[in-house]
């Protein structure tokens, strides 16, 4: 049957589903027949997602140790490392390592996190990510992702034990922002791929006569009930300040302290500090100044399913 | 029903390393290759279009539907059902020449991610601007003709390990004539040995077929 009638009248009626399938996810997203199907995908292949990452993690960790400003040196000295001590054991250890950080950052905040793993990233257009963490280890949607660096996104589905989040990078992304020892606030939204430098931000700043330069790092401001983002979460340092063409707003690019790249063990933060932390959670900037001292990190809760334990050997 | 259960493993196979590998490799130039795509086009040209618009109509509506996608469900069901459809009728009118089954999967794939990006363009994806297509769509191109040589070469090879394991079975009971729908597809293995030879099928559904099937066929029914 190379193309009869029937293939064609086939094709008409998969193009017709197709077609009816985007307008009804267009016209109502979550009140839709769609979203138990698409529940329904969250729960099959976030399953063999997280079955499937057991063995492609180690892959896309060896992959992704550094981000793409990483010189060729740096490089070939970190393949020579990886080869001398290409085990899971290695593998684990850096995964530790990333839980620590998050640990001492969420502790420093007060914010009380759930800890996952990343099991799958989105198609090029999209920057979202699934985590091995959902409903039944307490997440809901609307919940501040963060990582040992910084702000990561926001949890935007969740299925019975995968949760999708969407990072502060993605195109529809925008996070209110606070500039860091200032009051000045604005909101920075994901730039996408739609600039050559990947992973940046786009700031703006809702006042004609803020100073901005580079080097200012930014906070989250927070939003009403820590959803979808909690306060104090550090986001990024400006690195160019742009001419908006306007006197009601400044605008600049914004790197993130997160990268994409290497993002892996991350914490969904499931209940906010009861006090806003304000700027005791960002790094120490280059010039030298003394942090908050961390708190102990007993208000974490880390899942028992991630892999802070060391690997068999280890 | 063979073939059909190995095209609906390979599709989940490669939508899960696509989800889990592929679009996490950091990459130069920040995309990376459309194995599904790639996937569902090269059985397209193997197996005719209406195998490839199932193929691709299903295969899509699973990455629709599995997290962490954002775009809306149906997107990718239409686009690879479109290509599927497409590969298949350029597979039915290709010549013997070795070039052109690859050359027709480039012009499928090349077109189906261009209609991606289009799409997502026409339902308002934020994402999806004139300039992050015009960063994303040359690099995600090349990384796609990178690896559908391969993809072609393995799809021909297991569709013909495939092809002869039925032949074999159906050979020992009804006889050659179960070969004939096995055979309907465009591109076959025409190498009588392990390795596939790329090659465009010869108009009838037989020719300088049987017997290479029929030296395979023997040799699993030795095995």
């Amino acid at each position: 049957m190379h193309d009869t009638r029937r293939t064609r009248l086939v094709l008409g009626l998969l193009l017709a589903a197709a077609l009816a399938l985007i307008t009804i996810d267009y016209r109502d997203g979550t009140a839709s027949p769609l979203h138990s199907l698409s529940s329904f995908g969250g729960s099959v292949f976030g399953s063999a997602e997280g079955a499937v990452s057991l063995l492609t993690t180690p892959v896309r960790q060896l992959a992704g140790g550094s981000g793409s400003q990483a010189k060729i040196a740096s490089l070939q000295r970190q393949l020579a490392q990886a080869r001398a001590e290409l085990s899971q054991e290695r593998l684990s250890r850096a995964q530790s390592d990333q839980l620590d950080r998050l640990l001492r950052l969420a502790g420093r905040g007060g914010y009380r996190i759930v800890a996952a793993n990343v099991i799958a990233a989105g198609p090029a257009y999209a920057d979202t990510i699934t985590i091995d963490a959902g409903r039944l280890d307490g997440i809901k949607a609307n919940e501040t992702v963060l990582n040992g660096a910084g702000l990561v996104g926001t949890v935007t589905a969740v299925s019975a034990a995968t949760a999708t989040v969407l990072l502060t990078t993605d195109a529809s992304a925008t996070v209110g922002v606070r500039l860091a020892g200032t009051g000045l606030i604005g909101a920075v939204t994901g730039t996408g791929k739609s600039i050559s430098s990947a992973g940046l931000l786009r700031l703006q700043v809702f006042s004609g006569s803020a100073q901005l330069r580079p080097g200012q790092q930014l906070v989250t401001f927070g939003s009403a009930d820590g959803t979808p983002y909690v306060a104090g979460v550090p986001v990024g340092v400006i690195t160019q300040v742009e001419d908006a063409g306007s006197s009601l707003m400044r605008q600049a690019l914004v790197r993130p302290f997160v990268s994409v790249a290497s993002i892996g063990v991350v914490g969904v933060v499931v209940a906010p500090p009861r006090t806003n932390p304000r700027d005791s959670v960002l790094p120490p900037p280059p010039a030298p100044a003394s942090t908050a001292t961390a708190k102990p990190s007993s208000t974490a809760t880390p899942k028992p399913a991630s892999t802070a334990t060391p690997g068999p050997g280890g | 029903m063979g073939r059909a259960a190995l095209v609906a493993v390979a599709s989940l196979a490669a939508i899960l390393i696509q989800l889990t590998v592929l679009n996490g490799l950091p990459l130069p130039g920040g995309a990376a290759p459309d194995l599904v795509l790639i996937l569902v086009v090269a059985i397209a040209l193997t197996g005719g279009p209406a195998e490839g618009m199932l193929t691709g109509f299903f295969a899509g509506l699973a990455l629709d539907i599995a997290p962490p996608a954002s775009h809306l469900v149906g997107q990718s069901a239409l686009v690879f059902c479109l290509a599927g459809y497409a590969a298949g009728r350029l597979g039915g009118s290709l010549g013997r020449a070795t070039w052109q089954p690859l050359g027709a999967m480039a012009l499928c794939t090349a077109g189906g991610e261009a209609l991606s990006a289009m799409v997502g363009m026409l339902f308002g994806d934020p994402g999806v601007t004139w300039s992050a297509v015009g960063h994303v769509l040359p690099v995600s191109l090349g990384y796609d003709l990178l690896v559908c040589p391969f993809a072609l070469y393995v799809v021909v090879a297991v569709s013909g390990w495939a092809a002869g394991g039925a032949l074999a079975r159906g050979g020992a009971r009804r006889g050659p004539a179960r070969a004939v729908p096995a055979a309907a597809g465009a591109i076959r293995d025409t190498g009588t040995g392990r390795s596939p030879r790329l090659r465009a099928a010869a108009g009838r559904p037989g020719d300088g077929w049987i017997g290479g099937a029929g030296q395979r066929a023997g040799r699993a029914a030795n095995t």
